[in-house]
């Protein structure tokens, strides 16, 4: 009996070493330390902003750069009714192919584009601009959030890149903090003048995320869309 | 990579051993286990029938219990439904860390749970966790809360009972919206359990010691529907009063013109994807989704409100 166990305990430390192998062959080794180890550990400290700081640069900016399609492409796929209005049914098909459908079945799309500032609006914390898009003649107006406060629920950015899951965090605050975080980094990085009002009338060119929620909505609501941005900078227009 | 690898042994063995066990192949017909809180508050009557008729339409026999939040009695049922040989239980649970070890045993046993609702802190024992983003609701809700108050102006907080990882979720959603906003001042905070008659009294002793407060955010409907009581018999229509969970009894407050907002619980799609899911699992061994699924929340105003009954948006007439 001894020997049977012994036999099944060195099968057992067989496959293991057989499974590391496979694993680090396919994946690849990362060399940790000891440090790094410890802070693993203490994840009831969930820090969001040192989750960010590792993603942002490195994967989150270069996957926006890749995967934006262009705003003006994805609008003119979608028709609003005369109300501003448009079916779930309608809104699919395009979110599939321009951007993607989350388990909680929002659309989050990352787009690019450039148009003329027409309104800014800088009433509330949550300031917003609108902008003429070039390539666009359709209903839907174009705001972009320019800060001070993004609303805390928008978590598009987070939702739209795709690499950043739910079951990758222990509860659902740790999850929404990360938007948070992701908002926040978003208003602080991206370049606008301090006073915002003077970006009326210039035109600019953009990297932003939206997201239109379908989930338990009996209609959808495409009078506007609001994009958090990640990048803008204003063209410089010749005369 | 070391864990992940691990876990491949693990699982290996773990499959080789429930395989051996031979729970699969149970045959005639099977049933399915419902467990949820106290069905007194309507959130939970409704999700337990729910996903009840949907195991019965699927070809279930179904058994309904309820645990009361409380995570021995919760074992307690686990221990019962094991032993009669179900083949999958559906869970609303009696608390995130207390829960994990009654869905382990029904996992030894080859019992697959499905959550709904409310998530447990370890992953890897149920199969699915059909959560109720309750963080987004709260932030979403709050944000409308602020835009009521034009961004200024006291306010008091009933939050839930203390042991309910919920209560502390809104909260904390709740405020990390309110306190980024230096013209929200908070002047009071305090429980009501869940309760309409504890949100009432409450309501009238904060209403004493704070007259000038301009708003009012509750952890749930059935106490903002207490405090607005408080505050229509105090003349106070004009405190801006919002719940959460999206009761028909609040919807018909919010048409009334009374509460002002509350965000809607995803109630009826988790108890019917829960069943869904369950039943793919005993047929298949998979579900097709990933274990954490997290649902939105809407948020209920005067606008649409009445497009909603039942947890759920109306049928199409």
């Amino acid at each position: 009996m001894e020997f049977k166990k012994d036999k099944i305990k060195i099968f057992i430390i067989a496959i293991s070493i057989v499974g590391l192998a496979i694993v680090s062959w396919i994946y690849g080794f990362t060399v940790v330390s000891i440090q790094q180890v410890e802070e693993m550990k203490i994840d009831e400290k969930f820090d969001p902003k040192a989750f960010v700081d590792g993603i942002w640069e490195n994967k989150l900016i270069p996957t926006i750069n890749e995967k934006a399609v262009d705003l003006s492409l994805v609008l003119g796929k979608i028709k609003p009714d005369d109300s501003g209005f448009a079916s779930i049914d309608s809104l699919i098909p395009i979110a599939n192919n321009y951007g993607l459908i989350t388990v909680g079945e929002a659309h989050a799309y990352i787009v690019k584009g450039q148009g003329k500032v027409v309104d800014v609006n800088t009433k509330t914390s949550i300031g917003t601009l609108e902008l003429m898009l070039d390539g666009y003649t359709g209903p839907i107006k174009v705001k972009f959030y320019i800060g001070p406060r993004i609303p805390s629920d928008e978590s598009s950015v987070r939702d739209a890149v795709g690499f950043i899951n739910f079951g990758d965090f222990k509860e659902q605050t740790e999850y929404g903090k990360v938007a948070l975080e992701i908002n926040k980094r978003s208003m602080s990085q991206v370049d606008l003048p301090p006073d915002k009002d003077t970006l009326q009338g210039k035109k600019i060119s953009f990297h932003g995320v939206f997201t239109i929620r379908t989930f338990n909505l009996t209609k959808i609501d495409m009078n506007e869309i609001k994009i958090v941005p990640i990048q803008i900078d204003i063209v410089k227009v010749t005369p | 990579m070391i864990k992940k690898s691990l876990l491949i042994v693990l699982v290996g063995v773990l499959l080789v051993s429930i395989s051996s066990l031979g729970v699969f192949a149970q045959a005639g017909s099977k049933t399915i286990a419902v467990i949820v809180p106290p069905v007194e508050n309507p959130f939970f009557g409704t999700m337990q029938v729910i996903a009840a008729a949907k195991a019965e339409e699927l070809g279930y026999k179904t058994i309904k219990l309820v645990h009361d939040d409380d995570a021995n009695k919760q074992m307690e049922l686990f221990e019962t439904v094991i032993a009669q040989g179900v083949s999958a239980i559906i869970l609303d649970n009696a608390g995130a860390d207390a829960t994990v070890a009654a869905i382990q045993k029904a996992k030894d046993a080859g019992i697959g749970c499905f959550l709904v609702d409310r998530e447990i802190t370890k992953e890897g024992v149920a199969v699915s966790q059909i959560i109720s983003n309750n963080y987004q609701g709260a932030t979403i809700l709050a944000e409308y809360f602020v835009e009521l108050m034009a961004e200024e102006g006291k306010f008091v907080e009933l939050t839930g009972k203390d042991t309910d990882t919920n209560a502390h979720v809104r909260s904390q959603g709740y405020h990390d919206v309110l306190d980024e906003i230096s013209g929200m001042e908070m002047v009071a905070q305090q429980t009501a359990n869940w309760s309409q008659t504890e949100g009432y009294s409450v309501m009238e002793t904060l209403l004493q010691q704070h007259p000038d407060i301009k708003g009012v955010i509750c952890g749930n409907d059935t106490m903002a529907l207490g405090a607005q009581a408080a505050l229509l018999t105090a003349g106070r229509a004009d405190v801006i009063c919002v719940g959460f969970d999206g009761s028909d009894e609040a919807i018909e407050s919010i048409m009334k013109g009374e509460l002002k907002a509350t965000s809607l619980q995803p109630v009826a799609e988790m108890a019917i994807q829960a069943a869904v899911q369950a039943d793919s699992w005993i047929k298949t061994g998979k579900t097709g989704k990933p274990e954490k699924q997290s649902i939105d929340m809407v948020l209920l105003t005067p606008e649409n409100a009445d497009q909603y009954e039942k947890y759920a948006p109306k049928p199409k007439e």
